[in-house]
């Protein structure tokens, strides 16, 4: 009966003022974030249609299995057995990499920003597919000359987020600051030259390091730090090599 | 509850005129419209439901999901849109193997009506986003990133302005910051405007000049931060604004709302800033009723006040 009133109501008043252009007025909403599920509704089988065909050659690729693993490893700060362990492949891989290409230097410190390893490695076979999972993003290897100055600032921002992937390096965390750092295990000196291999995504001032962006040379070899990996753990199957890390101390607190 | 307020509403607004009678089969359908808005972010390539042992993600999410229930939606309410907020690319193989192809591909069968551009998009560089652009049916719509002297030139439009039965909704995007969080030479020569400044233009152009009646904003900016006082934010935004009703947002995936946040802008109105989380995992849902009414009945104009 309200009802009724009210649209008569209504229906009067568009009518009275039914003369002047007519336009809306927004007058409630209603809001509701839905979970999307299966109990939502069904699969769109025309999308499933769409990416079947990209799926089956996906599929094919990201099954092989290129490794295994004597344990499962995960990323924490400041140091651990997945942080450890890529920074260590990475510095690896960059002297090789280094040999290959006829560069006259060989790579003493290595870094892999912490929030751009995106899962662990599990325990047992590892398929191209974890790999993917690890490292979805298309970075590239390069490396950097910095001065000792430069690698100061660098593992200064390292120790103030409470520690990171980094390899070739030792120190302490001492009120936020790097201190008693060791490189290649000798003491940072700050008017040496260095050369560091990282990733470019942080070598062009990402996760803030603004202070790689200073470099004195930057040589990027164009090859995908998730294709380094991947080949790292081909190569070691290929050995009949089982993969192993540890945390060894290269970042602690005072 | 909604609901009530709605009715309640409209009788307190038609409240004072009591003559006439008219029968009720007389009030057409179209006195009052409903714009259903549906949206996603960060949707990072998950182009199927999610696998794996944790709870929260398995067998959850799927754009094949998606597509069905915004199908069903446009069937109920054909003045059904479906936006989303940017961040399409990067997070699957399904990104590392056929970059920003399939994802386009899938969500223009899913019906996507307007994107905006995240700070993923510029993974593979801004060839990276011109190679596989054709492929998407809808706009992508950025009011902020000056490309005008790249090769993305003239390739994403500043506002989109949809007309359903004569309700005029225009759309505008913001993306975030690219200096710190996007290598330079992914960028290259893109200029970052500022949001702010960019979407009181945008909102007084559309809603002043283009006489839209619902003004969204698809924003990368990120719904909010903590403790990060100087960034802005889509909650910051709104202090700044007048005219917006709606801002879609993404980026900070950490964010899982179960509702919409309610603010309140420069101006006293309400706001309703959202985000589905991420990875297609939620689907937004928000459902404007609009009351057909002449322009001198501006007191119609009840803004929601949820007693």
């Amino acid at each position: 009966m309200q009802q009724t009133i009210t649209y008569t109501l209504l229906i009067t008043c568009v009518l009275l003022l039914g003369s002047c252009k007519t336009h809306y007025s927004k007058v409630s909403y209603e809001t509701e974030n839905l979970t999307v599920s299966e109990s939502l509704n069904s699969l769109d089988n025309e999308v499933v249609q769409l990416y079947l065909p990209y799926k089956n050659i996906l599929e094919k690729d990201m099954n092989r299995v290129i490794s295994v693993s004597n344990i499962e490893m995960e990323k924490d700060k400041p140091e651990s057995i997945l942080t450890n362990f890529l920074a260590d492949l990475l510095i690896e891989e960059g002297k090789k990499e280094a040999i290959l290409e006829g560069l006259d230097f060989q790579p003493e410190i290595s870094f892999y920003n912490y929030f751009g390893i995106l899962s662990n490695i599990p325990e047992g076979k590892i398929t191209v597919e974890n790999i993917f999972e690890l490292m979805p993003f298309e970075n590239e290897m390069v490396f950097l000359q910095l001065t000792g100055e430069q690698i100061k600032i660098f593992l200064d921002i390292v120790a103030s987020s409470g520690g990171d992937s980094v390899g070739g390096v030792r120190f302490k965390i001492s009120e936020g600051k790097a201190e008693r750092i060791l490189v290649a295990g000798k003491p940072l000196n700050l008017n040496e030259k260095y050369w560091l291999v990282t990733n470019d995504y942080v070598a062009n001032g990402g996760s803030s390091m603004q202070v790689f962006t200073q470099r004195l040379k930057m040589i990027n070899t164009h090859k995908k730090i998730r294709n380094v990996i991947i080949k790292h753990l081909e190569d070691k199957q290929e050995i009949g090599e089982k993969l192993t890390a540890k945390t060894d101390g290269r970042i602690s607190y005072e | 509850m909604n609901r009530r307020i709605f009715l309640r509403n409209i009788s307190a607004g038609t409240l004072g005129i009591s003559f006439g009678i008219f029968p009720k089969g007389l009030l057409a359908n179209n006195d009052f419209v409903t714009i259903t808005i549906l949206h996603t972010n960060d949707l990072h390539c998950h182009i199927e439901p999610f696998t794996g042992s944790d709870e929260k993600y398995n067998g959850k999410g799927g754009m094949a999901r998606i597509s069905e229930f915004v199908k069903e939606q446009k069937k109920k309410n054909p003045n059904t849109f479906l936006f989303d907020a940017g961040d399409m690319f990067q997070g699957t193989p399904y990104f590392n193997y056929f970059k920003g192809e399939l994802i386009l591909k899938v969500m223009s069968q899913a019906g996507y009506d307007a994107g905006t551009i995240g700070n993923h998009e510029f993974d593979n560089g801004l060839e990276g986003i011109l190679e596989p652009l054709p492929n998407a049916t809808f706009p992508i719509i950025c009011s902020n990133y000056d490309f005008s002297d790249t090769i993305l030139a003239g390739k994403f439009p500043r506002f989109k302005i949809f007309d359903r039965d004569g309700i005029k909704i225009g759309v505008y995007g913001l993306g975030i910051e690219l200096e710190g969080l996007v290598g330079k030479q992914n960028y290259g020569n893109t200029k970052f405007l500022d949001p702010v400044k960019v979407a009181v233009e945008m909102e007084q152009f559309l809603k002043q000049e283009q006489k839209c009646d619902l003004v969204v904003c698809l924003s990368h900016l990120g719904v909010m931060y903590e403790g990060e006082d100087d960034k802005i934010c889509d909650t910051k935004l709104v202090e700044y604004t007048s005219m917006t009703d709606l801002i879609l947002g993404g980026h900070n995936h950490s964010i899982y709302l179960e509702e919409p946040i309610v603010k309140r802008n420069k101006m006293g109105n309400e706001v309703i800033i959202n985000q589905a989380w991420w990875g297609g995992l939620v689907i937004g849902k928000i459902d404007f009723v609009f009351e057909r009414s002449s322009k001198k009945k501006k007191a119609i104009f009840t803004n929601n006040q949820d007693t």
